[in-house]
Order: structure tokens, then C-alpha cells, then sequence
């Protein structure tokens, strides 16, 4: 039979990589060094080179009863003021689209799902458009504009597709790309008309990065990342049962549609805030939670976490390196995460897991 | 002394240009910033403009009569107010996109386009049957050329030529006060809080050197955008702002990290009004006016004219 | 667990699927449910599983109405194996079962002793041990099915409802459901399971209850139930009855004439 020589093929081509798996004592405990290390480079790395010991002697510093001093004020604020608020936004925003690309993956059952599937970040753009060419001017109107998009576009996908308190992803994920491109048009018309200098602002902002950053906007972005992915962390097991089929998780005492609601809504809370913080970052969401299920394996309660970490670390290295790499012009770390993540998922697209086993 | 090699100079650019083109007296052939052969039969009755920085060319040329197209973003030329206001009057052929059925319409006997920006449009607009003059914008040099080119083109080379004329003295008396500076400030240049900045091969950088500044940033190409720490390691005496991108004063002080830098320190941050730097960005006659009025403002001292 | 269905009444985009019907099933017994394609044989179980909301009468387990059990608690006294299963993503034989305890643990609960051993169980029942380590995705149709039905009996209900969980198995396969299922049938467990074969439903069912157009038409033992006259009515088809080899069962076989044709 056919289905059974395909079958003896897949253990070929990854023989029982169950065996494979990391222990998740082993992979927090390297995740968490990963993060340590991340904080460390972010803080010493930088445009001005500031020695690693004289960073953590300014660390310290902040710390009352402790006044090591002597050194530069400027070096105070690059470390305190600079890198450090961009070291936690970068932490929370890639946990924030790590975590909502596991949730989404888990909820389409579909290993190319991302943060943004449901039309956030063409949302969140069409509305940091609309504020520049309505003419808001002021610091918070675009992180504000780009929210009210990214969740208009979102309830506007909810409402077409839910009917009788439920959906089929099919349909979620359909609105979603129908409204993204609807959204996109309206960014672009917009940009059409704007004048030369709106559409540069625009386009600046489209360009996602981290270099808003700064101690109010990490204190914006701290409570509503970690409720959210709080939350969602403890609906792990029921996005474990979902991956059963629907009908096979109600006979396991899950509600789907209050399961997708609840998941899809913080998911989309969290990516939408971290958009509107950083506009939207390609592949961190994508491409973290693979890797993560390929380490440990798609158990949520792990996974989630692990993404959560994953992303974390990975959008605070690609952010050093968006800093320094082209010094002194700072390239927008987008392009950094995608140049990192784009050969990834081909290698994926290459080993056939993508569309074929994983469904 | 000084005056005299000026004039000289004015005076040998001005002849080298006519004689190159006394041969060719019937029809007017001219090479534009493309390289490409330019030749018109007539003096075109109807021209078309399609950046600000030709339109204002075409309109200091004199050309109101004859100007029959725009730019759809004439509110950049408003640091010329009475050329905005002819312009305003004109057909709008597009921004962004220049909308060939438009000029097709307007029936244009001569279409100057952008060369860098608009290189794909050439041959767009020939086949409307008009003919396409290519506008330089790399330098001032190229500007020059253009001017005197247009000028050529449209039977108003004697205006071109003084112009011209005029600009180059302009800046040779920018340049004499420059370099009786004592020092150059080193400079940050941005146009927005995202810290755009040029570098000196754009036509802003260009004119931020002829200002006598010093741009911090001159190696990068283009505009692009900086970290903050490196304008801190940079640390300019001054800071150079544009408005027009929703960027105050007060944003640049409250900058936790331009703290750091002297310009803030010492209050050095000049902030352009919606104007005074499109005179620094646009690649047309008043160039140098907005280069000289920058000096002025910087180092408090007058260009002797 | 005593199971009654009263009055179901169940439509489907404004199309009636069940019209109106009864069936009492006893506890500890094993229900065979057949008839044509289309009959509503799905959606009553799934109306029995509470996937389905009624949209009159009623399903009670026990005593209790169903629709006023909370969705967590019937997960603790039904199971399910569904006629279709997939697994999305790369999850392990035993992670799978181990979902079985979901209903009968909290929200941060970890699995005790007690759950632990009702996993294995469960796959040592469905003879899964050599594959509790693999990837469900790569075990065959068969394999596959196996699984779900060690994740139901891992919940440890007391109804299990079978939604034709043989139709696409090999004979080897759809044999060993059924007599695991009749196994655990022994240890108390009711059972309603919806059998396409209608071989199968008469060697393993206590009674077969014969289903078309929305109703049960006729309930009881399988021989009384079984008939020619019945098959005729309801699958429109000629078939010769005979009582089989194995005591008490029947044998159900198209007339030669047909075959022939």
C-alpha cells in the first residue's frame, strides 16, 4: 500500500525524532542563560563602545546605596536610558509575537500561521497612516493610530466571520487576508495622497524596529504582554486539545469557540500593542515557535513559554545587530529578523514539513 | 581681488556654454543629464514641468506665459510665494505618478522630467510626441547646467545665463565667508524623530556644505536613519531640524539621548520652518539663497553681496 | 450509564436530520446503530457527546439532562472515537492518550499516580506500548485510530460512543476495536456505537437499533432486527439472512442474484 511506503519514507527522512526531542529542564536552563547573555550584550554592545564592566558598573549604580559613579553621565544614559529600555521592549515585543504566533499556529492547526494572519499589522499600518495624514503630530499619535487599526481590522475580521458564537478557521483565515489586502490598499491610498514628507513618515513607520524604545513605553507594553501572555500560557492545555480537531476537543470538556475566542483575542491584544510599539517585525512569529516545537515538541504548556523566551532573546541579538552592522545608519531589524528567518523556513519548505506532516 | 576672479569665472562658464551651442543656431540641440540629444525646431509654446525645484526654474525663466503643467506638490515652492501662486493656477499632471493621458492633454511641445527620478518616463512621454528635456539635481553644477539648458531650450538663455550668473557670485561670496570662518560647526541634520539624517551626496548635504557645516554624518549615502548613540558619539555643536514632519524643538530637548550632545546642552538647535528647508532640498535657482540664508542664521554674520 | 434520548429533534442549515427520536440504552450495554448514509447516525451521537445542541427533546445520562451537565463534567463520564481523527503537529502516542485526563484534572493540575496508570492503561489496552513513543502522524490509518480510542478510554468513561470507528480499517483492525471495546463493555461500560457493517453490529452489539430518515425505525436484538424485510425497507436491497457458525450471531449477505447482476 502506498500510505504505508510513504509512511516507512517519513522514518527515513527523520527516524523517530521523538529521541531528538530536548528535555525542557535543559532547554529553559539554556534559554534563560541565552537571555542573560542577550542582556549582557545588549547593554555593552553598542555604536559607543562602552567596556562590559564599566555597563554593569552603571548597572549597578541604579541600584540605591550603591554610587560606584565616576564615570561619564553620557555613558549613564546611553546604558540606562537607551539600551535598556530597548532591551526590555525587544524582549516583551518578540515574546508578545513569539506567543502569538504559537497561538495562532495552534488555533489554524496550521504551521504557517502568523501574529499577523488575522490582519493586525496592515491594520496597525493603515491606521499610523491615517493619523500622519489626518496631521497628529505628536509623540504618541502614531503608537496610538497604529493600535486603533491593528484592532479595528482584527473586529472587523471577527465579526464577518463569526456566525452562532463560532468559525471555521478557514473563514477567519480568509477574512484575514481578504481584509489585510483591503488594508494595505487603504495604506497605500493613503500614502498616495499624502505629502511627500506625511509619506515618508509613513513609510519610516512601516519599517518596523525597536527605536522607540524608551522606559514609558516599556512601561505601557509590561502589563499588557504579561496578562496577556499570561493568560494564554494558562489555556495551554486546552490549545493542546485543539490540536485533536474540534469535535475531539469538546468530547475532552473544551469549548473551541470559547477556546478560539479567547486565545485569538489575546493573541491579537498582545501583537497589536507590540505593532504598535514597533510596527510590524516579520518572522520572529513565524519562525520561533518551529523552532521551539522542533526542540521540545508541540506540548503547549511548554512551548508556549519557550516561544515566549525564544523570541525575547531573538528580536534583542537581531536588534544589536540591526544597531551596529551598518554603522553609523541603523537598519530596521525587520530586515535583520528576516534575513534570519527567511533561509530558516526555506530549509523547512525544503524538508517537507511544511503543508505535508504537520497539518 | 576676490571680486574680479568671480566675475571671471561667471564670465568664462557663460561663453564656454554659448559657444558650445552658437553652431547649432536653427534648431536648438542640447545634451541633457541623461545624455541624451535633445533637439527642438521651435521655441516650444507649451511646456510642461513635472518636479518643484523645474517649475521653479521654468518660472523664474519667465516661462509663466508658456508653463501649461505642474507638479501636483506645488506647496513646496512656497519659499517663493509669487511662483507658488503662478503655479497654483496651472493643470496638475501628478505627483507620486505623473499621469501621462494628463500631459498628453495638455498637448506640451517640451516635457522636462527628473533625471533621477523619473528616468522611466521618458520614453513614456516621447511617444505622446512631445519631446523630453532630463533635468540634472546631483549638484549644484548639474542645477546650472540645467538652468542654462531650459534656458537654451525655451529661447531664454539671456535669463538662464543671468540667473546663473547670479548664483555663481552668490557663492563665490558664500564661499569667501566661509572660509574666513574660524571653524566649521559640526552638524546633525534630521527630519524626523525616527533621526533621519542626509549625507553629503544628497543636494540638502550639498547645501549644508556650502552653509559652511559641517555634517556629522557626510559618509552615509542618501538618507537614512541613525541610532541615537551615535549621535552622541558624534556629539555635533549644532542640531539642524525640519519641521515638517511633526518634529518640534521640544522633542529634540526632551530626548533622553540627545541630552547627551552639545548642541542640546548649549542650545544649538535650529529648527527650519516648512520652507526654508525645501529652499535647501529643492535642486532649483534659489539654492544658494537658502545655503547663504543658513550661514546667516548659523554664524550670525552677513555674506557680503 | 443508562442513556435516553426523547423526542431529538436536530436540523442542519433548515434541513431536518433527526425528526423526532427515541432510544433508551441500558446500563453496561453495547448498542449497535445502523442504517443508510445520511440517516443521521453522526449527528445523533454527537447530539449524545453534547457537540451538538438539540434542537428539541432531550438526551439524558443518567438522571441528569444533558444540556444542564457543564461541558467539563460530561467530558468525565463520555468519550468518543470519531470516524475521522487527525493530529495536528508532531505530538507523541502517550501525549496524546495523556489528554485523556484533561476533563478530570485542573487547570494547573499535574497528572497524579492515578491518572498516570489509567494512561498506561489505556495503551496497553489498545496495544500501543512499542508505539507510546512515536509520532501519531507517522502510525497508519489503523495505528491512528487506535490511538484515539486509548485517549477516549483514558478518560475512563462511563459511555463510549463509536462513530463508525472501523469503516476505513483493514479487517485485522476493525477486529481488534471492536473486541476491545466488547472487553471493556465486560468491565461495565456502555456503549453506542454507529456500525456501517452490518455484520459487525450483529456479532458485537447487544442490540442494534435500525435508523432512517431521522427516526429509529425498529430497535431490539439483532436477529429480531436484522430481517430481510427490514434490510429491504430500509437499505433498499436484497439479502439473505442466515444464522452464522458463531452461536447467536447472524450473517447478512447479498442475494446471489444481485451479485450476479
Amino acid at each position: 500500500m502506498w500510505v504505508a511506503g510513504e509512511v516507512q519514507l517519513l522514518y527515513l527522512i527523520c527516524p523517530l525524532r521523538v529521541m531528538n526531542r530536548a528535555k525542557p529542564k535543559v532547554t529553559f536552563a539554556t534559554l534563560f542563560v541565552l537571555l542573560a547573555f542577550a542582556f549582557l550584550v545588549g547593554v555593552a554592545i553598542g555604536p559607543v563602545s562602552i567596556p562590559l564592566g564599566k555597563s554593569l558598573l552603571i548597572l549597578t549604580d541604579k541600584l540605591p546605596l550603591l554610587e560606584f559613579s565616576g564615570l561619564p553621565s553620557n555613558f549613564q544614559t546611553i546604558i540606562f536610558d537607551l539600551r535598556l529600555p530597548r532591551i526590555l521592549t525587544g524582549l516583551l515585543v518578540g515574546s508578545s509575537l513569539a506567543v502569538s504566533g504559537t497561538v495562532m499556529q495552534g488555533i489554524f492547526r496550521n504551521p504557517l500561521a502568523t501574529p499577523y494572519i488575522l490582519g493586525v499589522a496592515s491594520g496597525g499600518s493603515a491606521g499610523a497612516a491615517t493619523v500622519v495624514v489626518l496631521g497628529f503630530t505628536s509623540n504618541f499619535a502614531l503608537p496610538i493610530g497604529a493600535l486603533i487599526g491593528a484592532l479595528s481590522a482584527v473586529t472587523i475580521v471577527y465579526r464577518i466571520s463569526w456566525s452562532r458564537g463560532s468559525t471555521s478557521s478557514y473563514t477567519l483565515i480568509l477574512a484575514g487576508v481578504a481584509l489585510s489586502s483591503l488594508f494595505s490598499a487603504l495604506t497605500t491610498a493613503l500614502i498616495f495622497i499624502a505629502g511627500p514628507y506625511q509619506q515618508h513618515r509613513v513609510l519610516f513607520w512601516m519599517m518596523g524596529g525597536l527605536w522607540r524604545s524608551s522606559w514609558t513605553l516599556f512601561k505601557i507594553l509590561l502589563p499588557i504582554a504579561t496578562v496577556g501572555a499570561g493568560i494564554i500560557f494558562a489555556w495551554s492545555r486546552d490549545l493542546n486539545a485543539l490540536a485533536l480537531g474540534e469535535s475531539a476537543a469538546e468530547h475532552l470538556g473544551v469549548k473551541p469557540a470559547l477556546v478560539k475566542k479567547t486565545l485569538l483575542g489575546l493573541a491579537t491584544a498582545i501583537t497589536a500593542v507590540s505593532v504598535a510599539a514597533a510596527g510590524s517585525i516579520g518572522f520572529v512569529g513565524l519562525v520561533i515557535p518551529h523552532i521551539m516545537r522542533m526542540i521540545l515538541g508541540p506540548d503547549h504548556r511548554i512551548l508556549l513559554p519557550a516561544a515566549a523566551l525564544g523570541g525575547g532573546v531573538f528580536l534583542i541579538y537581531t536588534d544589536v545587530l540591526a544597531k551596529t552592522i551598518m554603522q553609523p545608519v541603523e537598519m530596521p531589524v525587520g530586515v535583520i529578523t528576516a534575513f534570519f528567518g527567511a533561509p530558516f523556513f526555506l530549509y523547512l519548505l525544503r524538508k517537507k514539513i511544511v503543508g505535508g506532516r504537520m497539518r | 581681488m576676490k571680486k574680479l576672479s568671480s566675475t571671471l569665472l561667471i564670465g568664462l562658464i557663460l561663453v564656454l556654454f554659448t559657444v558650445g551651442l552658437v553652431s547649432a543656431q536653427a534648431e536648438r540641440t542640447v545634451t541633457d543629464s541623461l545624455g541624451r540629444e535633445v533637439t527642438i525646431e521651435e521655441v516650444p509654446e507649451r511646456v510642461v514641468t513635472t518636479i518643484v525645484s523645474t517649475t521653479e526654474i521654468a518660472l523664474d525663466l519667465g516661462l509663466d506665459e508658456r508653463l501649461v503643467g505642474v507638479p501636483d506638490l506645488i506647496q513646496y515652492l512656497s519659499y517663493v510665494p509669487e511662483l507658488q501662486e503662478k503655479a497654483e493656477k496651472k493643470e496638475k499632471v501628478g505627483g507620486f505618478k505623473l499621469s501621462i493621458e494628463k500631459i498628453a492633454s495638455l498637448n506640451p511641445g517640451l516635457v522636462i522630467l527628473d533625471a533621477s527620478a523619473q528616468k522611466d518616463m521618458v520614453s513614456k512621454i516621447k511617444d505622446i510626441g512631445a519631446t523630453v528635456y532630463a533635468a540634472g539635481s546631483r549638484d549644484i553644477e548639474s542645477v546650472r547646467e540645467t538652468i542654462l539648458e531650459i534656458g537654451y531650450l525655451t529661447g531664454k538663455l539671456d535669463r538662464a545665463q543671468k540667473i546663473v550668473g547670479e548664483m555663481v557670485y552668490k557663492e563665490t561670496q558664500l564661499r569667501d565667508a566661509v572660509a574666513k570662518l574660524d571653524e566649521k560647526k559640526s552638524t546633525f541634520y534630521t527630519i524626523s524623530k525616527r533621526m533621519y539624517t542626509v549625507g553629503d551626496n544628497t543636494f540638502v548635504g550639498t547645501a549644508l556644505q556650502l552653509a559652511g557645516l559641517n555634517n556629522v554624518f557626510g559618509e552615509i549615502s542618501g538618507f537614512k536613519p541613525v541610532n541615537t548613540e551615535e549621535i552622541i558619539k558624534k556629539n555635533p555643536e549644532l542640531i539642524i531640524a525640519t519641521e515638517d514632519m511633526g518634529l518640534t524643538a521640544e522633542d529634540l530637548r526632551e530626548d533622553k539621548g540627545l541630552k547627551e550632545v552639545k548642541a542640546v546642552q548649549n542650545g544649538n538647535v535650529v529648527l527650519l520652518p516648512t520652507g526654508e528647508d525645501s529652499m535647501l532640498n529643492q535642486p532649483g535657482t534659489k539654492i544658494i539663497d537658502g545655503a547663504i540664508n543658513l550661514f546667516e542664521k548659523i554664524y550670525d554674520t552677513e555674506v557680503n553681496l | 450509564m443508562k442513556v435516553k434520548v426523547d423526542d431529538l429533534r436536530f436540523s442542519y442549515n433548515g434541513k431536518g436530520v433527526l425528526e423526532g427520536l427515541d432510544l433508551t440504552v441500558r446500563k453496561g450495554e453495547f448498542i449497535g446503530i445502523v442504517g443508510p448514509n445520511g440517516s443521521g447516525k453522526t449527528t445523533l451521537l454527537k447530539n449524545i457527546g453534547g457537540v451538538l445542541d438539540p434542537d428539541d427533546g432531550g438526551v439524558y445520562l443518567g438522571e441528569k439532562e444533558l444540556s444542564s451537565i457543564p461541558i467539563g463534567e460530561v467530558a468525565t463520564k463520555v468519550a468518543a472515537l470519531e470516524q475521522e481523527t487527525s493530529v495536528g503537529f508532531d505530538f507523541t502516542v502517550r501525549e496524546v492518550v495523556e489528554m485523556g485526563r484533561f476533563p478530570h484534572l485542573d487547570r494547573f493540575e499535574r497528572h497524579s499516580e492515578g491518572d498516570l496508570e489509567a494512561v498506561d492503561r489505556a495503551i496497553e489496552i489498545t496495544d500501543l506500548e512499542e508505539f507510546s513513543e512515536r509520532y501519531v502522524n507517522q502510525l497508519s490509518g489503523g495505528e491512528k485510530q487506535r490511538v484515539f480510542l486509548a485517549l477516549a478510554l483514558a478518560q475512563e468513561p462511563e459511555l463510549l460512543l463509536l462513530d463508525e470507528p472501523t469503516a476505513s480499517l483493514d479487517i485485522n483492525y476493525q477486529i481488534k476495536i471492536m473486541e476491545t471495546v466488547k472487553c471493556l463493555q465486560s468491565e461495565g461500560l456502555t456503549v453506542i456505537a454507529a456500525i456501517h457493517d452490518l455484520n459487525l453490529a450483529a456479532q458485537y452489539a447487544d442490540r442494534v437499533a435500525l435508523m432512517a430518515d431521522g427516526e429509529v425505525k425498529v430497535a431490539g436484538e439483532p436477529n429480531d432486527v436484522l430481517t430481510k424485510d427490514n434490510i429491504a425497507k430500509v437499505f433498499g436491497v436484497d439479502v439473505e439472512v442466515e444464522d452464522s457458525e458463531v452461536k447467536g450471531t447472524i450473517h447478512i449477505f447479498p442475494k446471489t442474484e444481485t451479485l450476479s447482476k
